[in-house]
């Protein structure tokens, strides 16, 4: 019996791993081609496809540029295809993002490859971490006093009915993020040890590689680390700060990947602490066979982060239909709402405040950013992790909303809105144009999750769709399957989980 | 474990003056800096300002009678110790040092109020900080415009009202009475303060002691408040013959706009939702944003925190007024405001949204004082968005005072006239109403100008202009321009050519062979 219950408690997690690697699977991005599948070895950026965002692409191409030529610096052909997120500096041309994205997905790449499949296994450096993104929510929303299967759901909850659900089927930053962040936190939790404190400074150089926001997402953290570290004392006349050596050790996790970086950005930039990002994009090339010759447009004067741009960019973030956070995730709400009942009820206070923080570090410069829609995007994809900090919070709702009888009446009409509308944002495009920009297409395309609903009434991008169930229902029942599928699973866990005590 | 044993700084008695050093050494670099780089006299407004003041102590006609009625006078009376000279009249000084002052007390201000609420030294100086370290505030500060010096007087006349509130003492009541009397005559915001002050006053005693109590401290309160008013009036009615001429006189605000709205430029007028909204995007761009929605949250706290005294609470709303009086005279139409992308294409008048900045540092410094758990966060994000504020240097302020409305590029009618007129003797005929900057940028005294204000010389300039006027400056065909709807009717007009046409005015000159028969010299007795 006790190895049945030992069984039981340890196989949840890798059978729900399991689950969550099939259903992703069921979306991943591609279509069957004449020689096997298709975008294994072009450069097809077409709607739909896995190369739609030059976010994806351009660190795309930098993984196979290291994986296929062994070297950081495009050919002409990765170079267009990284367009316009490319940046030069005298005949070299490299991805206008930092490399970590591209790095993670070198030996995945490699992998993939083995089967003839490279940009099927690049991509699932991004899936597998979203997977792993589900345990650390619910690790985190544990501790805090969430039941097991509650704070399951929050996890499950982020993945699958917030816009990390678009954004787990590319290659871009916002679930290794998110991940980092997560991790991050996490490790918060455990004893303040030399081994602890070089993880945490590992995570933040990592998290630099990855996307330099990141580490602003993380200062709160650190500064929480700074906290149990520093102890002053006050007496009548005199001040007595304590500090323990153990800190010190977190600058030697965080420096051998800062000189990744400096040595990164030496060999592109031409300068160890010039970040691409702020060299200006390469615009246009003359034709492939000269020589190219990029014009280089740069960077607007003012810093990256302005808070005149804070009025819009908070509207835009938060609530607009363009891109808006509860407008796309509506179910997020929740979550903010049982990390305020754990706030309350719970006797460590500074770790929610940690939380909020985190949340507003990551909502308040991308509020700043001149672009709070990230171009052509789902949702507000620069909040992912935002959404994964306030997920953490599902778990708490569960377990702390009283009366309990009001909670489904709030949840489930709730999630079934934010999976509808992020299941179909996975199932069809993550490109969707700002308001301002779609105003002058010639052709007409709504900048809203309505161009979702109407791109699947005809096709949707789901790989396994194309390969196994063309032949048995439309793509759009597809997405309904799906959706019920999800819905039906999520609400037997929201329902297991209103019985479980924390 | 490293420990560090140091003596305890004791601060708290040397923060006042260390404040005040350090305000003012802020004050005086950003003022140099403003001045350096040619943004301090951008505002065609603050122009005017000067001029108004120097016209009181040079000029053809000078005297106090020149403090007209387009503006409250306050801010120019208190030039008139400065503005002879031509430095502090050029630089922008003799407005501009008003302003700076106003900066150093404001902060001072804030600091008080916050510790009259017993708010801790570090929500004092996060309040202070949060007015201090804006761009829009300091690029104000560096102006010779009426906002600062409203500003302080407003704020003084709060804070001496919650200390009225608070310890019932006569002789506050007195100087919340006399700094809300000195912001009456600076802008007609003050007016509204005095109105909700003496409401205030009303309830305050009322709920202590009698109806009759409330009505004599109130009528006390307002006989000393509403002196600024009344000698506001009667000035009018002195001058202009006629008390209401500053609201409803030619170049009044509020005429000019009627014929806005005429045109269909004032979306506000009689539109309430528009008008709250127009006023909080000037709010929330003056402020950067997230202070204010800090703010809103400290105003919650503040006004439900059974801690305080109700009628500290109470008294508090004062800070509130600015909100309320720019949203009604939005909705009025007497007040105009642009947003760019929102109502046009300009930022005009965008600065009064900072008439809120003293009340956001308050209840920011509140609100840190409170939300003991959430203070290193509130710090933390303060701190991030202020650092990119003042690192960008971006203030719409300073987008109103150089593109559209606020400003008016003078700089080549200006510099024609100090090039052809300099060393050339004979006057210029000219309107103030319409081009002060002119006369102003031009660099030329007072004295060579011929405007509305000089009484008989306008006259005789606009009646006969080729015994008076060498230069005449104007716009043509432009009947609001009065030199050209005197002067076009004018006989003499004939004896003109055109010698320059720039975007803001023309330039003409007397024919050569008349200039003999010119009046050089001031020979009306004014």
């Amino acid at each position: 019996m006790k190895i049945l219950t030992r069984i039981k408690k340890n196989s949840l997690n890798p059978a729900l791993f399991l689950v969550g690697l099939l259903l992703l699977s069921l979306l991943v991005k591609g279509q069957p081609g004449p020689q096997g599948i298709r975008y294994q070895h072009g450069y097809d950026t077409s709607v739909g496809s896995p190369f739609e965002s030059s976010n994806s692409s351009a660190r795309y191409a930098l993984t196979e540029a290291i994986a296929k030529y062994h070297t950081i610096y495009f050919d002409i052909q990765e170079a267009v295809f990284s367009l316009p997120d490319l940046a030069g500096h005298g005949e070299r041309y490299y991805p206008i993002f930092t490399p970590g994205i591209s790095f993670l997905a070198v030996p995945f790449y490699w992998l993939g490859n083995l089967f003839g499949y490279p940009q099927i296994g690049a991509y699932f450096s991004t899936l597998i971490i979203s997977l792993l993104d589900i345990f650390l929510i619910a690790k985190i929303s544990q501790k805090l006093g969430g039941g097991k299967v509650a704070s399951l759901l929050g996890g499950f909850t982020f993945l699958f009915a917030t816009n990390a659900l678009s954004y787990s089927l590319t290659l871009t930053q916002h679930l290794a993020g998110s991940f980092v962040i997560l991790l991050a936190i996490l490790s918060l939790t455990w004893d303040r040890n030399f081994k602890n404190n070089l993880i945490f400074g590992v995570l933040v150089g990592i998290g630099a590689l990855f996307d330099i926001p990141n580490v602003l997402a993380l200062l709160p953290a650190l500064f929480y680390v700074l906290s149990r570290h520093i102890h002053i004392a006050e007496y009548s006349n005199r001040l007595k700060i304590s500090i323990r050596p153990s800190l010190f050790v977190l600058a030697l996790g965080v420096l051998p990947l800062v000189a990744v970086f400096f040595w990164y950005n030496l060999a592109t930039t031409g300068s160890a602490l010039s970040v691409a990002q702020f060299g200006g994009r390469v615009k246009s090339f003359q034709p492939v066979n000269i020589a190219p010759k990029a014009s280089i447009v740069h960077g607007p004067q003012l810093l990256t982060y302005n808070p005149r741009e804070m009025v819009q960019g908070l509207y835009i973030l938060i609530v607009s239909n363009e891109r808006g956070w509860f407008y796309y995730n509506p179910i997020i709400a929740v979550g903010l709402l049982g990390l305020i009942l754990g706030y309350r009820k719970s006797q460590s206070k500074s770790f929610f405040v940690l939380l909020f923080s985190t949340i507003l570090m990551i909502i308040v410069p991308y509020s700043m950013f001149g672009d709070p829609w990230g171009g052509w995007s789902f949702g507000a994809r620069y909040l992912i992790p935002a959404s994964a900090v306030a997920c953490i919070g599902i778990g708490l709702a569960v377990s702390y909303i009283r009366p309990k009888i009001l909670l489904p009446f709030i949840f489930i009409p709730l999630l079934a809105l934010s999976l509808y509308i992020n299941i179909l944002g996975a199932l069809t495009t993550a490109q969707i144009p700002p308001k301002q920009e779609a105003q002058y297409l010639s052709t007409h395309i709504p900048y809203t999750y309505k161009y979702n609903q109407q791109l699947i009434k005809n096709d949707t991008s789901s790989l396994a769709y194309h390969l196994l169930f063309s032949d048995y229902v439309t793509p759009q029942t597809y997405f309904y399957l799906y959706l019920g599928l999800l819905l039906v699973g999520l609400t037997g866990l929201f329902i297991y989980s209103l019985f479980e005590k924390p | 474990m490293i420990t560090l044993n140091l003596p305890k700084p004791s601060l708290s008695r040397y923060i006042v003056p260390a404040l005040t050093f350090i305000l003012s050494v802020i004050s005086a670099v950003f003022y140099v800096h403003y001045l350096h780089n040619g943004l301090a006299l951008s505002y065609n407004d603050a122009r005017s300002h000067l001029d108004i003041g120097r016209r009181v102590v040079e000029g053809l006609k000078p005297g106090l009678a020149q403090l007209g009625s387009v503006w409250l006078p306050l801010n120019h009376i208190l030039m008139i110790p400065t503005i002879w000279n031509d430095f502090m009249w050029h630089s922008g000084l003799a407005g501009a040092i008003q302003s700076m002052i106003s900066f150093v007390a404001t902060g001072l201000l804030i600091y008080k109020y916050l510790a009259r609420l017993k708010v801790g030294i570090l929500g004092r100086l996060i309040g202070v900080s949060v007015f201090v370290a804006n761009v829009n505030i300091l690029y104000m500060q560096s102006t010779a415009m009426t906002e600062l010096l409203l500003l302080a007087t407003m704020t003084a006349g709060c804070y001496f009202l919650l200390l009225w509130h608070q310890d019932d003492n006569l002789i506050n009541l007195v100087q919340a009475a006399f700094w809300i009397m000195l912001s009456t005559l600076i802008r007609y915001d003050g007016w509204f303060l005095l109105f909700i002050a003496a409401i205030l006053v009303f309830i305050q005693v009322l709920r202590k002691h009698s109806f009759k109590q409330a009505e004599g401290e109130t009528f006390f309160f307002v006989t000393l408040g509403a002196l600024g008013i009344v000698l506001w009036l009667l000035w009018n009615a002195a001058i202009f013959k006629d008390p209401l001429y500053f609201v409803f006189g030619p170049f009044a605000a509020h005429t000019q706009q009627e014929q806005l709205a005429q045109a269909g430029n004032l979306p506000t007028l009689h539109n309430i939702d528009y008008s709250t909204t127009i006023y909080l995007y000037a709010l929330l761009y003056n402020s950067y944003t997230l202070p204010a929605i800090f703010a809103l949250a400290g105003v919650a706290i503040f006004l439900f925190d059974e801690r305080l005294d109700s009628s500290s609470r109470i008294s508090t709303l004062s800070l509130l007024t600015p909100f309320v009086f720019n949203i009604i005279a939005l909705y009025l139409g007497f007040s105009v405001l642009f947003i760019q992308g929102l109502s046009g294409e300009t930022w005009f008048n965008v600065r009064y949204g900072i008439m809120l900045m003293p009340s956001i540092g308050i209840f920011i410094g509140y609100l840190f004082h409170r939300l003991k758990d959430f203070r290193w966060m509130i710090a933390g994000l303060l701190i991030f968005v202020i650092f990119f504020g003042l690192a960008n240097q971006d203030a719409v302020t300073v987008d109103d005072a150089r593109v559209g409305s606020s400003q008016k590029n003078v700089s080549e009618v200006a510099g024609y006239l100090a090039s052809h007129a300099q060393d050339q003797p004979g006057y210029i005929l000219i309107s103030v109403a319409s081009h002060d900057a002119i006369i102003f940028s031009s660099g030329l005294p007072m004295s060579r100008f011929i405007h509305e204000g000089t009484g008989a010389y306008w006259i005789a300039a606009t009646t006969a202009p080729d015994r008076w006027a060498r230069w005449i400056v104007m716009r043509t065909y432009d009947n609001t321009d009065l030199t050209w709807k005197f002067v076009s009717k004018a006989p003499g007009f004939k004896n003109y050519h055109l010698v320059k046409h720039y975007p803001f005015a023309d330039v003409y000159e007397l024919n050569n062979d008349l200039i003999p028969d010119l009046h050089f010299i001031p020979l009306i007795n004014p």
